[in-house]
């Protein structure tokens, strides 16, 4: 099972503290594209998205957005992406943006899934398995 | 500009006029953006409220399905 470390985009955090984003009630979106996204991104228009035809929803739920002694986590429910039709396009990069933004700002940062990226073949799923302890921590 | 306390004093205060007149153009606007923002906050709690109660279990029944998901061998990330 591929893993990847969460690739932080620069311009996050002061979009969440210029109130673009409220991440406890917001609506999340995946975004999935098999070019890599540069860290300076900040809104969903500078990804360049695969096609989503034949894909279950991609809205992601969220489980927690809380602070620990200081700490704030954003904990996501694991999504299940499944086609249903056709196969889907190649794709390797995959994140989070901010569908009640104004300008669909991007959530944190980005996932790899690794070399040579991921199709999933008609009726064929991917779990998108969120880190339990949270998608990203701001200390 | 001089150095000495009357020149400082004198700039202080041309100062605190300038900054003043910035601020009573500023604040009047300040109060309209913010009695605008906190009806419309207001009305986003309300509707954040619906949303979690129309939401309430949806995180377990999507952990559930990401478990069924991976034993009947759906690809991960």
């Amino acid at each position: 099972m591929p893993t990847s470390a969460l690739t932080k985009f620069h311009p996050f955090l002061e979009a969440a503290f210029e109130k673009k984003h409220n991440l406890g009630a917001d609506t999340l979106m995946v975004w999935l594209s098999n070019t890599a996204p540069a860290q300076a991104n900040a809104v969903l228009t500078d990804i360049t998205q695969v096609s989503y035809t034949n894909m279950s929803s991609r809205a992601v739920t969220i489980t927690s957005s809380s602070q620990t002694t200081g700490t704030y986590s954003l904990v996501l429910a694991d999504l299940t992406l499944t086609m249903s039709g056709g196969a889907s396009p190649t794709f390797r990069y995959l994140g989070v943006y901010n569908d009640t933004a104004t300008n669909d700002d991007l959530v944190g940062g980005y996932l790899d899934y690794g070399a040579g990226g991921v199709t999933l073949a008609d009726g064929e799923s991917l779990v998108i398995d969120f880190n339990a302890t949270g998608l990203f921590t701001a200390v | 500009m001089a150095f000495d306390k009357a020149s400082h004093e004198k700039r202080r205060d041309e100062l605190e006029g300038k900054i003043a007149a910035i601020r009573d153009k500023s604040g009047p606007l300040r109060a309209k953006r913010d009695k605008h923002v906190q009806a419309a906050r207001a009305r986003e709690d309300e509707l954040n409220a619906e949303i979690a109660k129309a939401e309430k279990g949806l995180a377990d029944l999507e952990n559930e399905r990401a478990f069924l998901s991976r034993a009947l061998g759906a690809k991960t990330v």
